[in-house]
């Protein structure tokens, strides 16, 4: 204990580490002034609502609570009410602010702003049709918040897949596919059907992108029609519309909400002061020379290494918890509900998690490079990299490969993200406090294998710089 | 005794080894010097010799103790002068000299305080390190190296940058540490340092040990060259030189060149055949000459 006690005490004295704690702590306290207020009783909706009227245009509507969003974020809706009825009455929130407590996006031209978009309010997930009759987010997450549209993200129904109707067994030859296409509440068929072709085994899927300027519509009517013109069977299938004013949709803001405000703030900041306080503990001392006497004296080099790392990791870890802490006073401000102690476990868990992550991080690579300077603006890119920009790297690249954006993609992509992996942990608890939710990310669900990954990830770095330095150096 | 078996070291993505096999050995109260050209290899001996630097093959054992399977307890026989000594350049000598007190086994604090004083250093306690002239963190870094009172020294390149004063009391200090019983591996460029103060010279050349040579039969060999000023250079004068080595004469100086010349002899022969001998210096670039015929040699 004695040498980590020493270094911590080093580490502690260094500027960079009170810069570091007092960058903690500011987070910790301005976070919850930069929420929206959480409306007091008022049911917030979520649920998405999309409808085709033309082209590629797409518009979307999504409410999403207050506590979610950074006050005077501007964000507007423009909602198309045209070939709209027969459904609930629609808002135009054009202009709105989150201010009102709802979240919305226009995209009408979503291949190319939408990308940009999101990356700047991280405003990117999870959003897919694995069934063309729910298309509902079945939840988002404030920052966490998705829908794929045409261009760089997948939103639209690309394909329809005609599936075993019960009672059919088997394809009778000759069987085509018609479709009939109506805008979303428009009148039902009798309209012009179109074939798409022949079916020739079941399940088959059909690109229904090219349908024209009614095409992914709401609703699509279908029929399998075989040889002698009979029709075998009539589906109907809905994209979309989910009445958000429906009571058993609404989802009720709380602190937890608010709280995921907080959450990737922090997580950003925690990461820039563990790469601060292990760049100015370690790095630098490697890169410069300043070990060099070190070493030269009774000093072993896994005592070295090890006891270092675990100064960093107190000095930030301190940081985190007590900014974590502040963050707790701070937060009735703009809240309506107390957060239940596990949030506040696992926040600082979760914050802790990730300042060993990425301290073991920068003490691996002071071992890959010889510049001090390179290493510190590496670092910083790189954690801007899994914190801010992650999201929409994994898309991007998921598609450069070919990869459809979905859950699973999303899930690799935790996976592959120490930053993610542990401030997911306080995703998980606060998704629980808000009653259950089913999460974005199937991965996130198992709270086991979170843990796991943010173990590996904690430990597979400094063990990999410890090896480095005991054997090669 | 501080012993080296084998030493080789090469770095990642380099083909050709740093050093290659060195085998030397240091004893107490002895002052062993290490030469050879820039890149020769000696700064990497050191820095594996005092557990800087890891080797890729080799070991270093001090007082049977091995530097790699008790670094601890050899560690605290062996102090370390680098050529270049760094330490947190934003940490004052106070508090650098606490943490290195602690981490060499709990020193009381005292002992570096006295060493501060010893190296003339208690007036710059507060400075931090980086305001320090090199000559200054030269001294600073013998004080850190001389925390645990270690058995060895090993210099790199003390004399580097130092103005007389300082040299003069880094020279003083190896004399009295071999006094004391220490042993001393010194590197330096500077050959003639090496020559006063070394009792064995060891060469080195890309990375493979040359040559060892007793300090005395390196004075032998080292003057080839010799200088002479008479009152009368005629041709008995220069027939009686000739018998030491090649001469060459301009007024009154005869310049002789040879091997092993020994200027005690040539100044008894002049004065014994009647001349007046006003000056006699051995020539200061031979011990050069020397290291670099060993050099070429050895390449």
């Amino acid at each position: 204990m004695r040498p980590i006690l020493r270094e911590t005490l080093r580490a502690a004295r260094n500027p960079a580490a009170i810069v570091a704690v007092v960058l903690l702590l500011a987070t910790g306290t301005l976070t919850p002034r930069l929420a929206a207020p959480e409306p007091a009783a008022s049911p917030v909706y979520y649920a998405v609502s999309a409808n085709y009227s033309g082209g590629y245009q797409f518009n979307f509507l999504a409410y999403g609570s207050a506590g979610n969003v950074l006050e005077g974020v501007p964000i507007s809706l423009l909602f198309y009410a045209e070939n709209y009825s027969g459904g609930p009455p629609l808002k135009n929130l054009s202009g709105a602010t989150n201010s009102h407590g709802f979240l919305a996006f226009d995209w009408t031209h979503p291949q190319c702003r939408c990308g940009l978009e999101m990356v700047v309010k991280r405003a990117i997930y999870d959003y897919e049709l694995p069934d063309p009759a729910s298309s509902i987010l079945t939840s988002f997450n404030s920052f966490v918040f998705s829908v794929r549209s045409e261009g760089l993200f997948e939103s639209r129904p690309s394909q329809l897949v005609v599936g075993f109707p019960d009672d059919v067994d088997s394809v009778p030859s000759g069987t085509s596919l018609e479709v009939c296409v109506t805008s979303p509440g428009g009148t039902p068929p009798p309209c012009t059907p179109r074939s798409l072709g022949a079916v020739t085994e079941l399940p088959q899927a059909f690109p229904i992108r090219d349908l024209g300027p009614q095409s992914d519509a709401a609703r699509v009517h279908y029929s399998l029609v075989n040889q002698s013109g009979a029709t075998i069977g009539t589906y109907n299938v809905s994209y979309g519309s989910l009445d958000p004013t429906d009571p058993s949709n609404a989802v009720v803001t709380n602190a937890g909400s608010s709280l995921q405000t907080a959450v990737p703030t922090i997580s950003f900041v925690v990461a820039l002061a563990a790469v601060l306080v292990g760049y100015t503990t370690y790095g630098r001392d490697r890169l410069n020379g300043s070990l060099d006497p070190v070493l030269a004296l009774p000093v072993t080099r896994r005592r070295l290494i090890l006891s270092r790392y675990a100064a960093s990791l107190a000095v930030v870890g301190s940081g985190a918890a007590m900014g974590a802490v502040i963050l707790g006073l701070a937060l009735p401000a703009v809240s309506n509900t107390p957060v239940p102690p596990t949030i506040w476990i696992g926040l600082i868990a979760a914050f802790v998690g990730e300042a060993a992550i990425f301290v073991g991080l920068v003490f691996l690579a002071a071992h890959l490079t010889r510049s001090g300077s390179l290493l510190l603006v590496g670092l910083v890119l790189f954690v801007t990299l899994l914190t801010l920009l992650w999201d929409p790297l994994v898309v991007v690249l998921g598609r450069s490969l070919g990869l459809t954006a979905t859950r699973s993609l999303g899930s690799t992509g935790y996976l592959m993200n120490p930053a993610e992996s542990a401030v997911s942990i306080v995703g998980y608890l606060a998704f629980r406090l808000d009653g259950g939710r089913p999460l974005l990310i199937p991965t996130l669900t198992n709270p086991g294998l979170l843990s796991a990954l943010v173990v590996t990830w904690a430990v597979v770095p400094i063990l990999l710089a410890w090896v480095i330095f005991q054997v090669r150096d | 005794m501080l012993e080296v078996t084998g030493l080789s070291k090469t770095y990642l993505l380099r083909h050709d080894p740093a050093v290659d096999r060195v085998s030397l050995q240091v004893g107490p109260k002895e002052v062993v010097g290490l030469i050879g050209l820039n890149g020769a290899g000696k700064t990497t001996t050191l820095r594996i010799m005092c557990g800087v630097t890891l080797p890729s093959a080799g070991e270093v054992e001090v007082d049977g103790l091995s530097l790699r399977h008790h670094k601890e307890s050899a560690s605290r026989l062996i102090g370390w002068v680098p050529e270049q000594p760094t330490h947190d350049p934003s940490a004052t000598l106070t508090s650098l000299l606490r943490y290195y007190s602690d981490l060499a086994g709990e020193v009381p604090y005292g002992v570096g305080e006295g060493l501060l004083e010893a190296w003339g250093l208690a007036d710059h306690e507060r400075k931090h390190f980086r305001e320090l002239s090199l000559g200054l963190k030269r001294r600073f870094a013998i004080v850190v190296a001389s925390l645990t009172s270690p058995r060895y020294y090993l210099l790199d390149e003390p004399f580097n940058g130092l103005d007389p004063v300082a040299m003069a009391l880094f020279r003083k200090w190896i004399v009295q540490s071999r006094e004391d019983g220490s042993g001393v591996l010194l590197s330096s460029h500077n050959l003639n340092e090496v020559q006063s103060l070394c009792d064995r010279v060891l060469v080195i050349h890309r990375g493979r040990f040359v040559s060892s040579v007793r300090a005395a039969e390196l004075a032998r060999s080292a003057h080839q060259g010799l200088t002479v000023v008479v009152d009368r250079l005629d041709p008995a004068a220069v027939r009686l030189l000739e018998q030491f080595g090649e001469v060459s004469c301009a007024g009154l100086t005869a310049s002789i060149r040879g091997t092993g010349i020994d200027p005690g002899r040539v100044n008894t022969a002049l004065v014994q055949a009647g001349y007046v001998v006003r000056q006699l210096s051995t020539d200061e670039g031979n011990l050069e000459e020397y290291f670099l015929r060993l050099v070429e040699e050895a390449t």
